[in-house]
């Protein structure tokens, strides 16, 4: 177990401001459809850093974490249903929904080990999916538009991709700010003794369980309020965020961002977005190439590994 | 519902079984075996059903499954000394995303050579009509064939797992690896072996079920996770308790479509039938997280 060294840590933090002010700038000159990709890369971020404390910090792999993000999409898209709603008791809502969704999901799948524990996660949000496919009043498995877009304290309404942008900066840096505290925080050094020997953090009195409780219950919230602002961002939800290729494909996330940085998962977001829309219009076949860089990245990790520390600034990055 | 209708349901939830039960041992001896999580067994499933499909058209249905079961073996060669071999040693989370990768590269592989539409998978002649099983029951020929078939391999995959000096090496490489492995065993062969023979009894599921379904890019991946179901639900590596899942799942799955309707509970009960299964693994995980069926 070795904590990255201050220096490092510090050049994260400056490239992860300069990432933050390009996209304040980028929000000004975007046309609409740039906006979304931006908007998308951004949302991925956020759901990443989460996903990275359950998954390279704590390591606890979960196939489940969709369900989360079409949890906190659905809650988006009845809040929208209602007409005027406000932006902050509506993520208030999804954080409440997911952490306990996210707590009780941790508790039941915790208790197995291993391959079990992956196929665990992987049962539940399957049920949770056909759940969502089921609800015929909310258009069954075609989903729903969420038309409405929030505003904030009554004071703007985010009626613009530009405002609600600006809108998902400000969350993101809320929610890097909140995860870098949980990393340097004792729960953090936790999550990283439990990964490497649980039985030792056991023998010191205090439960490897419940620390993997809570970062499974961290990510969760975190899924589920990049699901809201994505249905607000594309506008609609169905249960296809739910489905298992999206749990794939957040888990791909962290894998190719690395276990450290946070200006790696930011990579990792733009690379996976960057995949399936700028390949997108030259072929219908992104999944192709995504399928070909995660397959690379998996057999060959140090050479893609010397690729990304000489493309970011901070550690090599090593998921497992 | 009537007792013939009953019975038609259950001789399907039998044939559904088999049919998970061929996909499944493939899984759980690769896992039990070699200690690796293949996700993209379900592309093998889709592939067999496409050549054999494609080919069919041209050529008629009999060289169809010939090209289909050869292709698969071909595909399954290539596969296992390309890319499964480097991933034994990784963890499982490189495991499940390096085979979830190749899952996305078959899926669109056969887009690009097939296109998204579904293609016309044939039933030879002989096999199309229906035979009377009891006063009011007739049940299709081809259902009752397949049946028969998955019946005959997976007593082929008993025998040779528990008769053959190669069932002895796969079975003895379950328990003690490394030990095996001591004695001079060639288990790179001996793995390569085992992944060749799962991938033929999955393709033989896909070209069984094709006609049944609809053969499109990705129809193998909905039943790759009801196979890992039936892994968890039978216990990882053991033939019997794969067998006995499969069946079982396999029966729940079809009953509980066939008896709750769509409008049972407000609309709820195609979510009922769907979330049975894994409401059912969820319980023997937490249950008897070391399978059903084994000791």
């Amino acid at each position: 177990m070795k904590l990255a060294s201050s220096n490092k840590v510090g050049l994260d933090a400056w490239v992860v401001g300069l990432i933050l002010l390009g996209a304040l700038l980028a929000v000004g000159v975007l046309d609409v459809y740039q906006l979304k990709l931006l908007g998308k890369v951004l949302i991925f971020w956020l759901i990443a850093l989460g996903l990275q404390l359950l998954v390279a910090q704590a390591g606890v792999i979960s196939l489940g974490h969709a369900a989360f993000m079409a949890t906190g999409a659905y809650i988006a898209g009845l809040f929208s249903l209602q007409g005027q709603h406000d932006l902050i008791l509506m993520l208030a809502c999804v954080a409440v929904a997911c952490a306990a969704f996210g707590s009780l999901m941790g508790a039941l799948i915790l208790r197995t080990q291993g391959l079990y524990q992956l196929m665990a996660t992987l049962a539940i949000a399957q049920m949770a999916y056909y759940g969502f496919q089921s609800l015929r009043s909310l258009g069954g498995d075609d989903g729903f538009a969420v038309s409405n877009r929030p505003s904030v304290l009554g004071l703007i309404t985010l009626n613009t991709d530009v405002k609600l942008l600006l809108a998902i900066i400000v969350i993101l840096v809320l929610g890097l700010y909140v995860a870098h505290r949980i990393r340097r925080s004792e729960m953090g050094a936790l999550m990283l003794a439990v990964r490497d020997d649980g039985r030792r953090v056991a023998s010191l009195g205090i439960s490897p369980y419940g620390v993997k409780v809570w970062a499974f219950l961290i990510s969760a919230v975190f899924t589920g309020i990049g699901g809201a602002l994505f249905a607000q961002l594309t506008r609609f939800t169905s249960p296809q965020l739910g489905s298992w290729y999206m749990s794939g494909e957040l888990i791909i996330l962290v894998l190719l961002g690395g276990g450290k940085t946070r200006s790696g998962l930011f990579l990792a977001a733009v690379a996976v977005v960057g995949i399936q829309e700028g390949v997108a219009r030259y072929t219908d076949h992104w999944p192709l190439v995504l399928g070909a860089l995660v397959l690379a990245r998996v057999l060959w990790p140090e050479n893609l590994g010397a690729l990304k520390k000489a493309a970011t600034p901070g550690e090599q990055g090593k998921a497992s | 519902m009537s007792l013939a209708l009953l019975l038609e349901q259950l001789l399907n939830g039998l044939q559904f079984g088999l049919m998970l039960f061929l996909l499944s041992v493939g899984v759980t001896l690769i896992f039990g075996v070699m200690n690796l999580v293949n996700i993209s067994h379900g592309s093998l499933f889709m592939l067999a059903a496409f050549f054999t499909y494609s080919a069919g058209a041209r050529w008629g249905y009999g060289l169809g499954l010939l090209i289909g079961l050869g292709g698969i073996i071909i595909v399954a060669i290539l596969l296992e000394w390309l890319v499964i071999r480097r991933l034994y040693q990784k963890s499982h989370l490189d495991q499940v995303l390096g085979t979830f990768g190749l899952m996305l590269i078959f899926n669109e592989l056969v887009r690009i050579i097939w296109g998204s539409e579904p293609i016309f998978a044939l039933t030879p002649n002989w096999l199309s009509g229906s035979i009377q099983l009891s006063e009011n029951l007739y049940y299709p020929t081809y259902r009752l064939a397949i049946t028969v078939v998955a019946i005959l391999a997976g007593l082929a995959i008993w025998l040779l797992l528990s008769r053959t000096r190669i069932g002895m090496l796969v079975r003895a490489g379950a328990d003690k690896r490394e030990t095996v492995e001591a004695l001079g065993v060639n288990i790179n062969f001996l793995f390569a072996v085992v992944f060749v023979i799962g991938a033929v009894l999955a393709g033989l599921a896909g070209i069984m079920m094709g006609p049944l379904i609809t053969v499109e890019s990705g129809i193998g991946d909905p039943l790759l996770i009801l196979a890992l179901v039936v892994i968890v639900v039978g216990g990882a590596g053991s033939l019997k308790g794969c067998l006995a899942a499969s069946v079982l799942i396999g029966m729940i799955d079809t009953l509980s479509r066939a008896l709750v309707t769509a409008d049972f509970a407000g609309g709820a009960g195609r979510a009922i039938s769907s979330m049975s299964v894994y409401l059912l693994m969820l319980v023997v995980l937490l249950l008897r997280p070391q399978g059903l069926f084994t000791r």
